[in-house]
């Protein structure tokens, strides 16, 4: 049974949707059909994976693609790399300059700053997609003991590497810009390498888990020139510094 | 190369965009009007994928260390040395001449030199993305001094500068309602709000930008709930709970949670990219293949438009904003008269006017656009609008004396 929707977006795009409610079983459905428009519809200039969306941007002037059988051939085939999402480690330095906003998040779930690293840094956290900034990451879902709303006022700047918080979600300003979430921590790592192919590591279905680190360590790693400039470690792979 | 000698309120270097960084939060960018990005050139004699330089609103000033073909499109005029020319052609510039790009038609104009802005692509694409900062010229606007390497001229012998190159027949610089098609969340949107929406006349607002443009309007739709973040086509409308739609823009965010209700046919994207602050709009809805059409014959002009030799005649003299004694504003926007809330005014009465003085700043776009005096050694009388107001482009805002006239005024 045809279980998703296909909404033309303007004369070169369609938006295909494939649920309508946040989830692991909904991001692995969005990213089978954006892996499998990637790799068989060479029509399809771009596409953007959602929370339950694909948006297929087409060639001006290319044929219409009978995107019902795309849609049921990409479910059929499921996603490219099934069931083996990669996990990956980002360390954080919470608190202080940092993470402004730790102290904050705390009295208004009347915890300990330390209570929130805690809890935010004992789960793996799903990437959901990629957007509103370059390289941010929609990770879900917060524990319900942390969920906070976003600040009152953005920010004017969110440095490069901040973490933050905003009710059901966390995430990471791969690069500096304006930003509303509450910020508890920043992680040492250049998580965008514009000179790298992928300029981003991580891709939706990834599992990212954080890992509270102290001063030295968050400036060993800033100032490590192969962590910097090439390759991240091997540790972001396999669970995190010991 | 080039030299950058005045960037005016933004120069950035633009192509036809970055694709395939989309799924990772890059947006594809490119030139906001690609239309006048594909006539300048063509002009030039480049593909239609080479970078250009994007102007904004108003005077960038470049200078050239060798001879080269340059095109301008988007501006009336354009000043080569101390020679006026028409915009929209190409000419022949000698080393170390200085072109100026004034008197624009809308927002954005375009600069192309022959064999193209030759950075280095980052990404596959030598478009500027302002948000990643990186592309174009190190990731960012173009600032005065910068040296903008340009790619090989063809050196054929015997350029003159009798003459330029223009198109046979000048693109038709369309105006009249904007044209879309229904969007993927038209149906969050009731009929009586439909019908609302497609009488209404529509004002692009001050804060619109290169990422989109806001427009102010009359109705305020009923209970439009938000959508889990999904990924923006260019040419989006979002409708926002407080009825202020925005036209996303190539340089979008790649996912909102507005719900797109309409779309901006591809043929009309570029023109909605010119609307200046304070302009009207109104939309349109058309079917799915007149938009392509529309496309095809748009793409159609320019691949079949042969550039032919004129012979190069200055235009007319140079219009001014200033006459009679009154500085009208150059641009819409909000009006400051000092450059912080704490400072003194720029200019009191009966201080004296240079040429290049600062006298007043428009907030427009999201950039602070400094009004400088046109005159030499007048004196200043007063400003002619509330500090702070909203004034429109070509309203009066400053009152000044010749010098001679003053006396007799006393």
């Amino acid at each position: 049974m045809k279980d998703w929707v296909v909404r033309q977006s303007g004369e070169n795009a369609v938006l295909i949707e494939l649920g309508s409610v946040m989830s692991e079983e909904v991001t692995d459905r969005v990213q089978a059909v954006a892996d499998h428009i990637h790799g068989h519809v060479p029509e399809a200039m771009d596409v953007i994976p959602g929370y339950t969306t694909v948006l297929v941007m087409v060639r001006p002037g290319s044929e219409d693609q009978p995107w019902d059988q795309v849609t049921a051939d990409a479910l059929s085939a499921g996603p490219r790399m099934p069931g083996s999402s990669r996990h990956i480690t980002i360390p954080v330095l919470y608190g202080g300059e940092y993470g402004p906003d730790l102290l904050e998040v705390a009295s208004q779930r009347h915890m300990d700053g330390a209570d929130v690293v805690a809890v935010h840094s004992q789960q793996d956290y799903r990437i959901h997609c990629l957007g509103f900034s370059p390289g941010f990451p929609f990770l879900g879902e917060l524990d319900p003991s942390i969920q906070c709303p976003r600040r009152s006022s953005p920010r004017r700047m969110v440095p490069a590497g901040s973490v933050g918080i905003a009710e059901r979600q966390t995430g990471i300003y791969a690069v500096a810009s304006p930003g509303g979430w509450q910020i508890i921590g920043r992680t040492p790592l250049r998580l965008f390498r514009p000179e790298a192919t992928p300029p981003i590591v991580y891709q939706p279905r990834d599992r990212i888990r954080f890992q509270p680190i102290d001063e030295p360590t968050y400036q060993a790693i800033l100032e490590d020139e192969t962590v910097q400039t090439g390759n991240w470690p091997e540790w972001i792979w396999t669970g995190g510094l010991k | 190369m080039m030299r950058v000698l005045r960037a005016g309120p933004q120069s950035v270097i633009q192509d036809l965009g970055r694709y395939g960084y989309q799924p990772l939060g890059f947006s594809s960018g490119g030139a906001a009007d690609t239309a006048a990005h594909r006539w300048a050139n063509l002009l030039a004699g480049n593909p239609p994928e080479a970078a250009t330089v994007e102007m904004m609103l108003q005077g960038a000033e470049f200078q050239f260390n060798c001879g080269t073909w340059v095109a301008v499109t988007g501006a009336k005029s354009v000043k080569v040395g101390n020679e006026n020319l028409p915009g929209w052609c190409a000419f022949w510039v000698q080393a170390a001449e200085t072109v100026r790009v004034e008197d624009f038609q809308g927002v954005y104009a375009y600069l192309a030199v022959q064999g193209g802005i030759a950075v280095d692509p980052v990404m596959g694409s030598r478009s500027t993305d302002l948000v990643a900062g990186v592309g174009g010229f190190m990731g960012r606007p173009l600032k005065a001094g910068d040296d903008i390497p340009t790619g090989a001229v063809l050196a054929e012998a015997g350029w003159n500068r009798s003459q330029i190159r223009r198109p046979s027949h000048l693109p038709q610089l369309g105006t009249g309602d904007i044209r879309i098609l229904p969007g993927p969340r038209q149906h969050l949107m009731n009929s009586r709000d439909w019908q609302e929406f497609l009488a209404a006349a529509y004002t692009v607002g001050t804060d619109s930008n290169r990422m989109g443009i806001r427009l102010k309007g009359p109705i305020r739709p009923h209970s439009l709930p938000s959508v889990l973040s999904e990924g923006m086509a260019p040419g989006s409308i979002e409708m926002t709970p407080d009825g202020s739609p925005l036209i996303l823009l190539p340089s979008r965010g790649t996912l909102g949670g507005y719900p797109v209700i309409a779309v901006v046919v591809s043929a009309d994207l570029s023109r909605a990219a010119q609307c200046k602050p304070g302009t009207a709009v109104r939309f349109r809805l058309i079917s799915v293949d007149e938009a392509r059409s529309l496309w095809r014959d748009q793409m159609q002009k320019i691949a079949e438009e042969a550039v032919e030799w004129h012979d190069r005649c200055p235009s007319g003299p140079e219009e001014s904003h200033c006459e009679s004694r009154i500085l009208r504003a150059p641009l819409p926007g909000v009006i400051y008269f000092r450059p912080n809330p704490e400072s003194q005014p720029f200019k009191r009465e009966n201080d004296t006017l240079n040429t290049e003085d600062v006298l007043a700043l428009i907030e427009v776009m999201k950039t602070f656009q400094e009004v400088t005096s046109p005159v030499e050694a007048r004196i200043f009388s007063r400003y002619l609008v509330e500090e702070g107001s909203v004034v429109k482009e070509g309203q009066p805002i400053i009152e000044w004396f010749d010098a001679e006239t003053k006396e007799g005024v006393r």
